[in-house]
């Protein structure tokens, strides 16, 4: 059993698209040594594995980021950040352009200009976006990349009531090395909360789920436990998708023009409205009133357009055209039938997460947050979250700048150093694995005086007793813990199958067509703190196994907070997404966002903010 | 959603426990490779794009109203030239180029 401990500039908690873009753009403009923790493998982690269809958020020529904030605001009814929408737009652009020197595939027409799909979306090959942005962040020597650790705790400090960041701990998945990675600047950007609900599909499909399965609210928890501010859970996210595969459907609506129709053939979607939530909650309803099973209808279209389907499904999900071929019927003869998710819980689409400041700094001191794991800021779909991780990289490289008065000489040297190497050849490794970890040496330009160890041999009471911060030796208590209990009634399986039971039949689940109310919730509350009971006597034995009741923890968590939330919004601003039946009208007086903080004695605290404006630069002040 | 891992075809060359988004994939005692929880599997076909001998499939089965039928690529440049063998055993090739935008 090993510790390694290792101190950077910079950590990066998730190496998704927000992470590994930030990192790139970090080692692009600065100095600063960077690493990234990853779960899984930067090349293709995240809910970019198989690809994205389109690049959904785009400024068009004729058109302004503020026409993007008043679209996103419409959208979610109002309540939405301005003020990180609006420095989020600003940016869409910029990105994109950065996309296409990676590598990107965006189609273009013979002038040599971008080709739309409606306003604000661009037509591009996404297949391999995200070992672009690997690439990208992996090319510099300043950016440092360990795969296969599952980061699960803040590090944290309390100075004059705040909250300050130092770091963070995990341990490997498929190697038994426990890793406390210290920094003073902290981007967690590991992406929304999936399987918090019991999913569409049963057994050996039961992951066959839109958003990604391994996306299980990390960087919530380890937020929510450290006391950070959370805004907007209770605006969930639930995707209209092809039914069964939960593939987009917006490849189809869009692209050849197919509308949305119930088992009549009628088109109903004027009859409930055209946003996000509303074509959700249409088709909840028709299916309600028995006018179901609702479709996409494509019957009729042409062999070439049908042709086309399969490639551009092949380019992001795959089995939406295995799905088609099975059985020798395409879209062409059958309609496609769509349905709605199980309700996600993801900054990308929705408003939640954490709740930032312009600069997108959480309410933990030189913690940041990116991507679907930072809230207020919906409809920011993949260059929305690059744009968040480019503001964010700006923001760490002038705090740093700012902190580093005595340091700069030694600031100046490296990022002259980075200079002379721009034009050699970089490094060629993505990254390393478990076969390739070098000893990281201690870096004396980024270390503080009382830096110690780097990597530490022992049994766990030899590895606990050499640490000589507490809160780290605690960590390592508590994985210690969950080797040594005792063999567990239950496994991980059957207790997150009880947490998706519980959210879905009490909390606004598939179950119940989405919709809520009070006395549900306080059944749902007490069960999961029962089920959080039995997550804590879980056994592993095995690294692997470590990290399934790490999972399993998270969602718990995340669970917990986010019926705090559905219950703190007594009204119904969002149909499907929000569904309060005791209060199913939309309310003046929730013109506000529901914020919430975990207190120490584990209560979760919900705070009501007052909607901030689209110039205003928000900066915590409580 | 399921993959297949042919085990006689496997090289053991680790390249698609290193990619699986999910850490899903371990490799055996005889250098095979394997897929620890089927019902954990995403579809995201990660590893059928990894794989450098074509060991791995992904297969359609009942719960999405399949009946084992399976899907196949292979990487030649930036080209993917995927396989599709439907419940009659019918094949059917596609090729998908990164360097080609989607028509939608």
């Amino acid at each position: 059993m090993k510790v390694k401990i290792i101190r950077k500039d910079v950590l990066i908690i998730g190496g998704g698209a927000a992470g590994c873009y930030a990192a790139g753009k970090i080692a692009e403009m600065s100095g600063l040594s960077i690493l990234i923790a990853e779960k899984a493998n930067i090349a293709r982690s995240g809910c970019l594995a198989a690809g994205v269809n389109a690049l959904n958020a785009y400024i068009t020529p004729g058109h302004t980021p503020e026409d993007y904030v008043e679209y996103a605001s419409k959208d979610a009814n109002g309540i939405v950040r301005e003020d990180l929408l609006m420095t989020l737009s600003e940016r869409l652009n910029e990105v994109t352009e950065d996309l296409e020197r990676m590598g990107l595939t965006i189609l273009k027409d013979a002038d040599g200009n971008y080709v739309s799909r409606g306003w604000r979306n661009l037509k591009i090959n996404g297949e391999n976006i995200k070992p672009l942005l690997a690439g990208y962040a992996g090319k510099s020597e300043n950016v440092k990349v360990i795969n296969h650790v599952n980061v699960t705790d803040f590090l944290t400090e309390k100075k004059d009531g705040k909250i300050r960041i130092r770091g963070a701990a995990g341990f490997g998945t498929d190697r038994e090395v426990f890793y406390l990675l210290y920094a003073d600047a902290v981007l967690v950007a590991t992406g929304g909360a999936s399987g918090l609900y019991r999913p569409n599909n049963p057994g050996n499909a039961r992951h066959k789920m839109w958003y990604c399965p391994f996306n299980t609210g990390a960087g919530y928890a380890m937020g929510i436990l450290s006391g950070a501010e959370m805004t907007t859970l209770e605006m969930r996210f639930i995707a209209l998708r092809c039914k069964d595969t939960l593939a987009p459907t917006g490849t189809i609506a869009q692209g050849v023009g197919a509308v949305q129709i119930n088992a009549e053939g009628e088109s109903y979607e004027e009859k409930y409205g055209r946003s996000t939530a509303e074509r959700v909650w249409g088709t909840v309803e028709e299916k309600k009133q028995g006018r179901g099973p609702c479709c996409l209808a494509t019957k009729g279209i042409s062999g070439k357009q049908e042709e086309d389907l399969y490639l551009a499904y092949l380019n992001m999900a795959p089995v939406q055209t295995l799905k088609w071929l099975a059985r020798g019927k395409g879209p062409s003869l059958e309609n496609v039938e769509i349905d709605g998710s199980e309700p996600y819980v993801v900054g990308g689409h929705a408003a939640s997460g954490y709740w930032v400041s312009t600069d997108r700094e959480t309410t933990i001191s030189g913690l940041f947050a990116a991507g679907d794991v930072c809230g207020g800021a919906p409809q920011k779909y993949v260059t929305g979250a690059l744009a968040e991780a480019l503001i964010v990289a700006e923001a760490i490289i002038s705090r740093k700048e700012k902190g580093k008065t005595k340091n700069s000489e030694v600031f100046k040297a490296k990022a002259a150093e980075n200079e002379d190497n721009a034009g050699l050849p970089k490094k060629s490794g993505l990254s390393e694995n478990e076969t390739g970890l070098k000893a990281e040496l201690p870096d004396p330009q980024t270390m503080s005086i009382n830096i110690e160890e780097t990597d530490r041999t022992g049994d766990w009471e030899t590895l606990k007793g050499s640490l000589s911060d507490a809160q780290a030796a605690g960590i390592l208590e508590k994985y210690q813990k969950y080797f040594s209990a005792s063999e567990s009634l239950f496994s991980v399986q059957q207790v997150e199958e009880a947490m998706q039971k519980v959210m879905d039949e009490y909390a606004g689940g598939i179950r119940t067509n989405y919709s809520y109310n009070e006395a549900g919730l306080v059944i749902a509350d007490e069960k999961i703190q029962e089920l959080q009971a039995l997550q804590e006597g879980l056994r592993a034995h095995s690294m692997d196994e470590l990290l399934q009741i790490y999972e399993l923890r998270e969602r718990l968590i995340v669970a917990r907070a986010l019926i705090a939330h559905l219950g703190a919004r007594k009204e119904t601003r969002w149909h499907s997404f929000q569904e309060n039946s005791d209060h199913p009208q939309k309310k003046k007086e929730y013109e506000l966002y529901i914020n919430s903080r975990m207190e120490d004695d584990g209560t979760i605290r919900i705070i009501r903010r007052p909607l901030t404006g689209r110039r205003e630069k928000y900066e915590h002040s409580d | 959603m399921s993959i297949q891992i042919d085990r006689e075809k496997c090289v053991g060359c680790f390249r698609c426990k290193n990619i699986c988004p999910g850490n899903l994939i371990a490799v055996n005692q005889e250098h095979r490779a394997f897929l620890k929880r089927p019902y954990d599997c995403w579809g995201c076909t990660a590893c059928l794009k990894e794989c450098p001998v074509c060991a791995v499939s992904l297969v359609l089965g009942p719960e999405l109203s399949g009946m084992g039928e399976t899907l196949t690529v292979k990487k030649a440049d930036t080209r993917y030239i995927w396989e599709v063998t439907d419940r009659y055993g019918r094949v059917k090739k596609l090729v998908t180029d990164t360097k080609k935008a989607n028509a939608y």
